[in-house]
């Protein structure tokens, strides 16, 4: 029998039939992720067990195949694509949340579980899990922890790596192991951060302690409309310097404008320049405080229009037109190219002004959404991918943002994770010797060159030309579906 | 395993020498020594380098040359840790501490590892910002010092420790490489994340000469409120209590009576901390208050940062008599368990607790001192019991090489001890001193 015969015989003793599928048509959803890339794997796994996982995982190296573990799919760097094939290690079967403790405020839960799904079941005990990234009724968590993932409300609260206390890691040679607990302070090197954001290749997480938080007793969202992106950048730096910590410090320009406003009729004049999301929470008397506080900063910045809201509809209402920024850019071009910066909070209107330098010189439609509280930039590069030679304009352009984004002092990535999409953009923020501890870190986790290849780590085996090769069908396969 | 009596070692006259070569600043006076001595160890020379291209020469040829080192920045925490296995280096950081760049309305500070903690917070102070972490005697302390240890104090639940404000590391390795982890902006997922790896990692892996943090705005308004209680059982259930009912705290701090005795209240009780816009502060007190039931005469003062400093430099501050002071790390909602456990070893006890964090502190002393390795055996056992963890902070030298100072690293040891491989081969940096025997 041919290998790849033989393996999948294996995974169905071991996970039973129904568990593994290879058939190269029912194998197509599982070449993609929220990039331009793509990887198809010999066969995909779906474990219901860390004894399962533990077992698949044995049985790819007994055949020295690669093992790509993958959530929900809805990453932006690449890092569960197969791009080597080998087996993909769906963890959506495992997705059962174990135990919300209310006193303690933790809750343990497997790694398919969706991110909103466990705020939602933490909710009746007043509880959240605080980091959102906006694909989060989609991504589970243990994608959150592979790529210590953020989102808006990260300002305030810190990203996943901040909320997870113990996490049961099976490494890559199919040991299994319990890092951390359920609390810090333990004795030791601190694994569970070393493992978080390592983007899945230091291990397979089969389940993850993390923190809850109590819901904020009020919430307070403003919006203000901002005639220049100039005006917007002054208030978001006034917020900050009047010693407020928002919730959330969210903007959106002028192109981003546009592509909402005829879709989600959000009532964003077509002519301003930006719109300004701050949100603030906490105990009552304190959201009252701060929002007085910050309503006086913007108003101070000549607004042409302040909305305020506090109540959950009318709040939602005003988070809709940045919410629902990226899936309406598909009006305006039908591709689009979703990049993630950071860059020092104080750069942001310089390396924005400098973004739209760099898209009008290769002639490629951009539009900003980002988490102005951290200098989190999300540049969407738009265009229309029949264009022949487009998409290789685009991640040419892409790139020199990177660049930007780098000589700022920044760096490449602040919640998408490095992945396959920029491993190659690695060596501009780290040395040699840095790259090197970063693979002796791997090592001790017992990684080979076959667990999740090609990620994360510039240099890398048999990992081919992938990049603008596959891009132009993932792109409209995936495009309006992606998030960020 | 554990050697009855570590040793320096004497075969290695010519290391030293060239160590002496590419130091500007090296020691192998008695008195200088004296100085640097590790759990009664003294080392064969001490170093205290002018430049972190020094330091790394002097990393470097160590590591060549089989020798020890034992990285030390204000010593508060060098007790903590078995007795080094080898001790021939004392590399002293705490002449390396510059600011090297600090970006007032990015919020963001990059030092030189050996700043004394209070001269950086004495420094932000003057820009309205500071690191929100409490470190035991920080006119002591270094910056560096403080993340290798994980040092935190009373708003840890709040806060967290450094790993969680730290985003930015320089590190030398033993074989002197220079490495760097993280950057200088907030939000960053770029590499893997190495300031979570050398926070806590007590110097056993490289030596951190320089340090990144994010920024807090310091608040307009502080506000502490002590409330008496019956006991410190009662501190403790009142402490959770508050914590499940009022948001906004930045520290609840339960205190047995000699606790509360040594920082000059007159009965054991609870202390909240709330600091914030103005309204708020009260506000999150009064709330307090109300759950507590207290005393209306009981009022908010504004906050003393001495009492505060002083509770955190009880973390820090070895007990006197036949006593050991050890950390118990806890489910929040197991602190009651946890102090009886502790009393099941020993009717000797001063006890203080961060309610939210489920950090519980305790002095535990023995009739004699020989009783002590086996006392905090069984206070382990309870502890652990409760999934949380002990550690020894801080211990008689006697009796110190004869107890169990950390505990089982758990599940993790294996991958702890490949780490210390793969970053330290030669076990050049505080050989024995950590987990595990790392």
């Amino acid at each position: 029998m041919a290998t790849r015969t033989l393996f999948v015989r294996d995974l169905q003793e071991a996970l039973g039939r129904d568990a593994v599928i290879w058939a190269p048509e029912d194998l197509l959803v599982y070449e993609y992720d929220g990039t331009f890339d793509r990887g198809a794997p010999e066969a995909v796994a779906f474990p219901a067990s860390t004894a399962e996982v533990a077992a698949a995982i044995k049985i790819a190296n007994a055949y020295d195949l690669p093992i790509t573990p993958r959530g929900a799919g809805t990453g932006l760097s690449g890092g569960a694509l197969a791009v080597r094939g080998g087996l993909l290690l769906s963890l959506n079967r495992m997705r059962r949340i174990l135990n919300i403790d209310p006193n303690n405020r933790t809750a343990l839960v497997e790694p398919g579980v969706v991110n909103l799904d466990l705020s939602v079941a933490a909710e009746p005990y007043g509880l959240a899990y605080m980091p959102d990234p906006s694909s989060q009724r989609a991504c589970t968590i243990g994608g959150n922890v592979a790529e210590n993932a953020g989102g808006p409300h990260c300002l305030a609260y810190g990203a996943t790596t901040n909320h997870v206390l113990g996490l049961e890691l099976v490494t890559p040679d199919g040991t299994v192991q319990w890092l951390g607990g359920t609390n810090r302070d333990r004795p030791g090197y601190d694994l569970v951060g070393c493992v978080v954001g390592s983007e899945g290749t230091v291990g397979v997480v089969t389940k993850i302690q993390v923190k809850l938080m109590p819901k904020p007793e009020a919430v307070r969202t403003l919006l203000a409309i901002f005639d220049s992106m100039r005006q917007a950048s002054s208030a978001v730096s006034g917020v900050i310097k009047a010693g407020i910590v928002p919730a959330a410090l969210e903007m959106i320009d002028q192109q981003t404008i546009a592509a909402v406003e005829p879709v989600l009729h959000t009532g964003f004049p077509l002519d301003a320049e930006a719109v300004l999301i701050i949100e603030v929470d906490g105990p009552v008397a304190q959201v009252q405080a701060e929002d007085a506080i910050v309503q006086e900063i913007v108003q101070s910045f000549e607004p042409r229009e302040i909305r305020v809201a506090s109540e959950l509809p009318d709040r939602e209402r005003l988070w809709a037109g940045r919410k629902g920024a990226i899936s309406c850019l598909g009006h305006i071009q039908p591709n689009y190219y979703i990049l993630d910066g950071v860059v020092p909070r104080t750069k942001l209107p310089a390396v924005l002004d400098e973004v739209s330098h760099i898209a009008a010189r290769y002639d490629v439609q951009v539009a900003n959404v980002f988490h102005a509280g951290d200098g989190n930039l999300h540049p969407c590069l738009l265009f229309d991918d029949r264009i022949p030679g487009m998409s290789e304009r685009v991640l040419d352009a892409g790139g020199e943002i990177m660049r930007l984004c780098v000589d700022a002092g920044g760096a490449i990535t602040g919640e998408h994770g490095v992945g396959l999409e920029k491993r190659s953009y690695l060596p501009w923020i780290f040395t040699e010797d840095d790259i090197d501890a970063f693979a002796r870190l791997k090592a001790a986790f017992a990684s080979s060159d076959t667990f999740n290849p090609c990620k994360v780590f510039p240099s890398g085996h048999g990992c081919g030309e992938t990049s603008s090769a596959h891009a132009q069908k993932v792109i409209q396969q995936f495009g309006a579906d992606a998030y960020v | 395993m554990k050697p009855s009596e570590a040793s320096t070692s004497v075969s290695d006259g010519a290391g030293i020498a060239a160590l002496a070569a590419v130091a500007v600043n090296a020691y192998s006076d008695a008195d200088t020594l004296d100085r640097y001595l590790v759990d009664g160890l003294r080392p064969a020379i001490a170093i205290r380098p002018d430049t972190v291209e020094e330091l790394g020469a002097v990393l470097r040829v160590a590591a060549n040359a089989g020798l020890a080192v034992v990285l030390q920045g204000g010593r508060t925490a060098i007790g903590l840790g078995d007795p080094p296995t080898r001790y021939d280096v004392a590399l002293d950081t705490s002449t390396l501490g510059t600011v090297i760049d600090h970006v007032l309305d990015d919020f963001t500070i990059t030092v030189q590892s050996g700043m004394r903690f209070a001269a950086l917070q004495t420094f932000l102070a003057d820009h309205g910002q500071f690191v929100p972490l409490d470190v035991p005697f920080p006119d002591q302390a270094t910056v560096g010092g403080s993340v290798a240890a994980a040092r935190s104090g009373p708003r840890r639940g709040v806060f967290g420790g450094p790993r969680d404000w730290l985003i930015g590391c320089g590190v030398i390795l033993p074989h002197g490489a220079t490495v760097h982890g993280g950057g200088r902006v907030v939000k960053n997922v770029s590499g893997y994340d190495l300031c979570k790896l050398f926070s806590g990692s007590l110097g056993t892996l490289g030596c951190i000469v320089e340090a990144t943090f994010k920024l807090r705005p310091l608040p307009a308004m502080d506000a502490t409120l002590a409330i008496p209680t019956a006991d410190f059982d009662a501190a403790i259930n009142l402490g959770r209590q508050i914590a499940l009912k009022v948001n906004g705290l930045q520290s609840i701090a339960a205190l047995d009576a000699t606790s509360a005795h040594d920082l000059g209240l007159a009965e054991a009780g609870l202390v909240l901390r709330a600091a914030g816009v103005e309204g708020a502060v009260s506000s999150t007190l009064q709330l307090a208050s109300a759950v507590a039931q207290a005393d209306s005469a009981l009022q908010p003062e504004p906050t003393a940062p001495d009492f505060w400093q002083h509770l955190t430099d009880r973390e820090g501050t070895p007990p006197r008599g036949n006593a050991v002071l050890v950390r118990c790390a806890v489910p929040p909602d197991s602190l009651r368990s946890a102090t009886a456990a502790l009393r099941a070893a020993t009717d000797q006890t001063c006890l203080w607790a961060y309610a939210d964090a489920g950090l519980l502190f305790a002095q535990l002393a023995a009739p004699t001192s020989s009783l002590l390795p086996a006392m905090v055996a069984t206070a382990r056992k309870g502890i652990e019991a409760l999934g949380g963890s002990l550690v020894v902070e801080h211990a008689p030298l006697t009796e110190k090489r004869a107890m169990d100072i950390w505990g089982s690293g758990g599940d993790g040891i294996t991958i702890m001890r490949r780490i210390k491989r793969e970053f330290d081969p030669n076990a050049t940096l505080s050989p024995g001193r950590f987990v595990g025997g790392i």
